[in-house]
Formats: C-alpha cells, sequence, structure tokens
C-alpha cells in the first residue's frame, strides 16, 4: 500500500517537473562578468582610479555586513556560562578555528590573527549562503535610463556590455549577413561586425510580462523588434564580482607578508632576494670549495625567483578560486530553473549550500597555511 | 567558422584542463582514505590536509572554468 503510494508520488512529482518545463517558462537571465550598475544611483569620479558606482554586488555585501552585525549583536547580548541558542553556535566556531589556528601558527599570532582569519570565513560564508535567499538576482528594475540603453557611450562602463555590438545590431540587421559574405576584400570591416553580431556581452532585453502598478512581477525576453530593457537585479552574491575576491586577496597576502617579516625579519625577505650566502663566499668556509659554495648561492637565488613567482601567483589563485566557483553556481542556479522551473532546483541548492561554506572555509585555513608557511626559513626546512 | 563558434569552441577545449585536476582529486582522497583505514585516530587532522590538497588541484581546474568564463561571457 505504501509502496504504491509512493511510486505514485515518484510519478506525480516527475509529471509536474516535465509540464512545469512547458507551462511556468522561467526566462533565462542575462548572465555578464562585471557587476551591473544601480540605475539612478550616484557616480563618483575618483581621479586616477576612474569612475566609483554602485553596483549589485555592493548592495549584497553591505547587506551581508548588517547580517553579521545582528546576528553577532544577538551571540553577545546576554553572554552566560553556559551557552545557548546563537552563543552557542558562534562559540562552536570560534572554538573550532581557534584549535586549527592554535595547531598552525601558535598560541601567540592566534591572539593577533584569528579575528581577521574569523572575519575573512564569516564573511564569505555570509555572502555565499545569501546567494540562496529567494530574491537574489531576481527581484530588481527594468531600467530605462540612457545610462541602461544598449547604444549609449556610458552603458558600456557601467553595465559591461559592448556598445559598439548593439549600435549595429539595431542598424542593420539582414545587411550584415551579406556584407560578411561578398567583401572579403575588407577584412577589417568583416570582422568588426561578426563580433558585434555575435557578441556574447550583448545585452539580452526583458519587458514586463505581468504588472500591478508600478511593481513588474514577471518578464519575458523582449521579442526581435520590440522595445525591452535591461533588467538589473538589486542583489547579486558578492563573490561573483572579481572586486570582492581580489580585495579578500590582498588583505590576506598583505597580512601573510607581515606575519613572516615580523617572525623572520630580513630572514625572510632573504626567502625571495637571496643575498645571505654572498659573504660566506667571500669569505670562504671551511670544507668548502669556492665552485661549491657559488653553486649553492645560485641555486638559492633561482629558488628564490621561484618563491617570490609562487608567492604572487597566490593572490591569482585565491581570488579566481573564490570568484570561480561562485561565479559558476550562480549560473547553475540561473540555469536549472531555466530547463526545468518544477523542484529541479533543490539538490542545486544543496551543492550551493556545500561549496559556500568550503570556499568560506578553504580561504580562511589557505590564509593560516601560507602564514604557518610564511613562518619557516629555507635553512629549517 | 563566425567567432562566435570559435568562442564556444574554445571555452569547450578549456574545459579539457580540468581533466589533471580531476584525476589529482582523486589520488589525493585515495591517499586520505589509505592513511584513515590505518590510524582513524588522525582523521581530523587529515580531512583538513586532505582539503588543502583538493584545493590546491581545484584551483587547476578553476583557472580553466575562469578562462571558459571569460571567453563565454566577457570576450
Amino acid at each position: 500500500m505504501t509502496r504504491n503510494r509512493a511510486i505514485l508520488v515518484v510519478v506525480v512529482v516527475f509529471a509536474l517537473m516535465i509540464g512545469s518545463a512547458f507551462l511556468f517558462r522561467v526566462p533565462l537571465p542575462h548572465i555578464q562578468l562585471p557587476a551591473e550598475w544601480i540605475p539612478g544611483s550616484p557616480v563618483v569620479d575618483i581621479p586616477l582610479i576612474g569612475p566609483f558606482y554602485i553596483t549589485n554586488t555592493v548592495i549584497a555585501i553591505l547587506t551581508t555586513d548588517l547580517l553579521l552585525l545582528v546576528l553577532a549583536f544577538l551571540a553577545t547580548r546576554n553572554l552566560s556560562m553556559v551557552p545557548s541558542g546563537m552563543q552557542n553556535v558562534f562559540e562552536m566556531i570560534i572554538e573550532m578555528w581557534h584549535g586549527l589556528s592554535v595547531d598552525m601558527i601558535g598560541e601567540e599570532r592566534t591572539k593577533r590573527w584569528l579575528p581577521l582569519v574569523l572575519t575573512i570565513f564569516l564573511l564569505v560564508i555570509g555572502s555565499n549562503w545569501a546567494e540562496l535567499i529567494p530574491g537574489y538576482d531576481t527581484i530588481g528594475v527594468l531600467c530605462a535610463e540612457e545610462a541602461c540603453r544598449p547604444d549609449s557611450e556610458e552603458h558600456q562602463v557601467r553595465l559591461g556590455a559592448p556598445a559598439v555590438a548593439f549600435a549595429q545590431g539595431d542598424e542593420s540587421g539582414g545587411d550584415e549577413l551579406g556584407a560578411g559574405g561578398e567583401s572579403s576584400g575588407s577584412d577589417e570591416h568583416a570582422a568588426v561586425e561578426g563580433e558585434g553580431e555575435g557578441s556574447a556581452g550583448e545585452a539580452t532585453l526583458f519587458v514586463a510580462d505581468r504588472s500591478v502598478g508600478p511593481f513588474v512581477l514577471a518578464t519575458r525576453r523582449a521579442e526581435p523588434g520590440e522595445e525591452g530593457y535591461e533588467f538589473v537585479p538589486f542583489y547579486r552574491v558578492a563573490a561573483s564580482d572579481l572586486n570582492f575576491t581580489l580585495a579578500l586577496a590582498l588583505i590576506a597576502f598583505v597580512a601573510i607578508e607581515i606575519v613572516g617579516f615580523k617572525a623572520l625579519g630580513l630572514r625572510y625577505a632573504d626567502k625571495f632576494i637571496a643575498v645571505s650566502w654572498i659573504p660566506g663566499f667571500i669569505r670562504g668556509k671551511e670544507g668548502h670549495s669556492r665552485i661549491g659554495l657559488l653553486a649553492n648561492g645560485l641555486l638559492a637565488v633561482f629558488v628564490g625567483i621561484l618563491e617570490l613567482v609562487s608567492e604572487l601567483a597566490r593572490i591569482i589563485s585565491y581570488s579566481f578560486r573564490l570568484f570561480g566557483n561562485m561565479f559558476a553556481g550562480q549560473i547553475l542556479l540561473f540555469v536549472i530553473p531555466f530547463l526545468i522551473p518544477f523542484l529541479a532546483v533543490v539538490p542545486v541548492y544543496g551543492l550551493e549550500l556545500f561549496v559556500g561554506a568550503i570556499q568560506a572555509f578553504v580561504f580562511s585555513i589557505l590564509t593560516l597555511a601560507f602564514m604557518s608557511a610564511a613562518l619557516i626559513t629555507h635553512e629549517e626546512h | 567558422m563566425t567567432p562566435e563558434a570559435a568562442k564556444l569552441i574554445g571555452a569547450g577545449l578549456a574545459m579539457i584542463g580540468t581533466l589533471g585536476p580531476g584525476i589529482g582529486i582523486g589520488i589525493v582522497v585515495n591517499g586520505m582514505l589509505n592513511a584513515q583505514g590505518r590510524n582513524p585516530e588522525a582523521s581530523g587532522e587529515l580531512f583538513t590536509n586532505m582539503i588543502l590538497g583538493i584545493v590546491f588541484a581545484e584551483s587547476v581546474a578553476i583557472y580553466a572554468l575562469v578562462v571558459a568564463l571569460i571567453l563565454i561571457f566577457a570576450v
């Protein structure tokens, strides 16, 4: 009896999943690498650096900050020796990290550097998990402003999609193909047009499908020739903006270098620009030939260069690891509901929950691991 | 071949780069499970180190992924 019911449930669920793909079409959102400018927000021109403008990732990270502050307030509101509720959760996290940190960089440095590592952990895990809140990437505005018009110059700067592509696509839809095929002489011309036509950075336009007053409830993609608008969501997961992950990577990198210099002093710099072998080479050493000393010294120089490169490559791998994981996760969350609107996205949510936590853990544990590696000189290993 | 097609093919080719890290992660987990079988008490530390090893292997795959993403969405 129960087995029959289970089979029935499974069949109904599958029927709903397949049916939903035809009945409730979810539009595939426009996907782009740079974060979107929030329409109407001020743009400040900073000399030397360039324009600073508020993007949806900035809003997302500020909201995450606020959320973390509220959680921290709840956790510390009435502290007790026997923890309960929020205090319990935070104590568990801190105890785990304290144990890891003491193992890796020692008691003394833990006091100084654990707050930084924990801040990175909480910020990254908070902003990654915020992606799973319904409304992220879906609630936004249809932007009709000048800067949102795909053929305006401002558009290229703020929304990332190439302005050239659109200007050409609008003017000559059918013309273009003929021109590209015929005139093999004007290669440059054809190349530019081809780029414009096929560019994936091209903005996807949306129109309001159902709306109540000024509020748009659902959108669909604009038909060719129809006047559509750029859709700009208010929230987008912060780690899908390379600026955020690069900033975190630079902070972690600087912290690691400070730990190294504090522990080893000038010997830390000697790891990368090896000069400490020169006095020994000039004076000579008992039982070592000059040639041997020189060979060892040159080897140290070479190893130092390698070390320097791998040290700097850390910034890249740090920032791209987090960025790549979260951006790919975001696309997955876009594409699955587009294919099967009903229920199929639930396992992906589970996966993203796992990936978000692992990436936050990894970012912080790598900071600790690199700190502990910075404490060791060449002679010691 | 249109530039669009070349871009998509390039993105697909870039993802071949994930083959190596896949094998690498398999080897790392294999080593961790062997070690855990011999010395179950050390599981906690082994797990942390395994995650570190996986991450280093994975970062290569992420480079390939980022190249593919840039080819599709940014170029």
